[in-house]
């Protein structure tokens, strides 16, 4: 049974706590923005800044390519070397003055692009595999335009007039790909381990004692502890939400009622997961450290950072048993995409149902261990 | 509307210590009773047996409101716990700290209103009520935590060795909030070590290692136990 006032008075008693501690205003509503801000513009997966010597003798050509590059801003120049007097291509990448290193042969560009039978060599630091591909991808494609610009007519396999339409991410910014995951995530993180802190405090402070000796039940206890997290939750969500749109110039093509849905399961599911955490932990250091064990994994195999898709199909499970996945890509869905309605509905119904799940779970366990 | 409690045949085991042993003995309603005995006696497990916070490894904790038999879930809304560590929240004035035990208990905004200002002025504690409880002396904040259990009123008042710890100023009003508040509307059971305050109780548990060596009125105790005073019953049986 549920006592209105009850509930109400701990949740006012929460409010005043937390409103009176700077470090917790701090914690709640700066970090959140200070990771989206942070993140929203250092962590992409363009490949770009790519430092590259065009080693040939001083030609148009040569030059077009080197101009062409740095334009594309894929590439910059490499200050103090000069391509035309380079005896060691591959000395350059050992003493990492470049990534790459693009070697005419004897004859120069035009004759091996006009006659394709000198090949042009490519050297890459492929230390990072995936870097090294789109460098490699890259540098294909300067010197098919550079070609068909001066109507080489290339070889190879034919060659289709694709009309390329990029839907959703036109700018193919990263930064629009992980702003909506980025919420997910800060607020997530904020809510579990604040959440989890906030109920262990009233043990490790022996206030528990007091609640439960009063005749407030388990469910008014943990409504009263979680509810106010749950609408700063909900308050991150639409501060990040601002920021996005505004800061980052973010178009959403969802819709809010979308949106409230799946932060409100989100809200709720971290929340969950904060009390079951805190039935296990009795300080809240210990809260810290349980919930930082669960966010790593779970943010690493959520989709955040890396495709589910590239995730081993052996291992794919553990992401469809994460809530965070399903949160992640339905913000995605939603504010990106326009929030396809089957979609949604497939993605929302899964959290909600992890979410009931979870918060059954925490709350045997938070009146077990009342009992 | 005071409770009476009765222990029967009651054991605790907390974890392999035997914390109560056949605990057989009854609180009257209306009194002010004594569980005396050293550290490690029991005392605290009794308590919160009492405020079914645990529950007895063996035998019953049977309750009676006005004469009649009364659940555990009915007495426990009538039982104001007062723990041995009156643990509150620092940041909280004294006046929030009232205001969120308002909600807590649900007590009536009228009735509370009249009920927070009578124990403001008993307590001596109406000019501090803007103070937050982290800045209160020992004694203060004692009082602050039992004003907070005596908000709604209880039939039965659980206090766990409310004086520890506190100076003897501090001690003496305490026990007035304590014999002001006991009577026809409420039962005291409160715990202590300190051997003079348990003489000032209508009645006394003497509980030692986890087994109850009398109970009866102080004065008969200690005739019946053959000590001028309550520190040789321990001093004796050791």
């Amino acid at each position: 049974m549920i006592h209105k006032r009850t509930v109400w008075g701990l949740i006012r008693k929460e409010f005043i706590q937390i409103f009176r501690d700077p470090k917790m205003i701090f914690a709640i509503f700066f970090i959140p923005i200070m990771q989206l801000v942070m993140f929203g513009l250092a962590l992409t997966s363009e490949v770009k800044n790519i430092e590259m010597i065009v080693v040939s003798k001083p030609s148009a050509i040569a030059r077009e390519i080197q101009t062409r590059a740095i334009a594309s801003k894929w590439f910059k120049k490499v200050h103090g070397v000069d391509g035309s007097n380079v005896v060691d291509p591959v000395s350059l990448l050992d003493s990492y003055k470049a990534e790459a290193v693009l070697v005419a042969p004897e004859e120069g560009f035009a004759y091996a692009l006009e006659r394709q039978n000198k090949p042009i060599q490519l050297l890459i630091n492929a230390t990072n595999a995936q870097r090294a591909q789109q460098v490699n991808a890259y540098i294909g494609q300067i010197l098919a335009r550079v070609a068909a610009d001066r109507g080489y007519q290339l070889n190879g396999p034919v060659r289709m007039a694709l009309d390329t339409r990029i839907l959703f991410n036109p700018q193919l910014s990263t930064t629009h790909f992980m702003v909506p995951a980025l919420m997910v995530m800060a607020s997530f993180i904020i809510l579990m381990i604040v959440g989890s802190m906030a109920i262990t405090k009233e043990k490790e402070m022996g206030t528990m004692e007091k609640l439960i000796s009063s005749p407030a039940s388990t469910a008014d206890i943990l409504l009263g502890k979680t509810l106010p997290y749950f609408f700063i939750g909900i308050g991150i969500i639409t501060l990040m939400l601002c920021v996005g749109v505004l800061g980052f110039g973010i178009a959403f093509r969802g819709l809010f009622w979308q949106l409230a849905l799946n932060a409100t399961a989100l809200s709720a599911c971290a929340l969950a997961m904060a009390t079951l955490i805190s039935t296990v932990a009795n300080t809240q250091q210990q809260a810290m450290m349980g919930g930082v064990l669960v966010l790593l994994p779970g943010i690493l195999l959520s989709g955040v950072f890396f495709p589910v898709a590239n995730i081993p199909a052996g291992f794919r499970w553990i992401c469809y048993c994460n809530p965070l996945m399903y949160a992640c890509t339905n913000f995605r869905n939603i504010i990106l995409k326009g929030g396809d309605y089957l979609f949604f509905w497939h993605y929302f119904a899964i959290l909600s149902g992890m979410t009931l799940c979870l918060a059954l779970i925490a709350y045997k366990n938070f009146k077990a261990k009342l009992n | 509307m005071s409770i009476s409690v009765r222990a029967e045949h009651v054991s605790k085991t907390l974890g392999t210590t035997k914390a109560l042993t056949q605990i057989n003995t009854l609180f009257e309603a209306g009194l002010v009773h004594g569980v005396v005995g050293p550290n490690g006696a029991g005392k605290t497990t009794l308590l919160r047996l009492l405020k079914g916070l645990l529950h007895p490894t063996q035998g019953t904790v049977a309750f009676t409101l006005q004469g009649q038999p009364c659940t555990l879930k009915q007495a426990h809304r009538q039982t104001g716990y007062f723990p041995q560590e009156p643990s509150l929240y620092p940041d909280l004035s004294v006046w929030e700290h009232l205001e969120f035990f308002r909600d807590l208990y649900d007590v009536d905004p009228q009735q509370f209103k009249n009920r927070a200002e009578q124990l403001l002025s008993a307590t001596g504690m109406s000019p501090f009520t803007d103070r937050p409880a982290g800045k209160l002396s020992g004694g203060m904040y004692k009082k602050l935590g039992l004003m907070c259990v005596l908000l709604n009123r209880p039939s039965l008042l659980l206090l766990d060795e409310p004086t520890i710890g506190v100076d003897p100023v501090s001690r003496q009003e305490l026990w007035d909030i304590v014999y002001s508040v006991a009577g026809e509307q409420m039962t005291v059971i409160l715990s202590t070590s300190y051997m003079d305050e348990a003489e000032r109780c209508a009645k006394v548990h003497i509980l030692q290692e986890g087994h109850l060596l009398a109970c009866g009125q102080p004065q008969t105790v200690m005739d019946d136990l053959h000590v001028t005073n309550f520190a040789d019953i321990f001093l004796k049986h050791e």
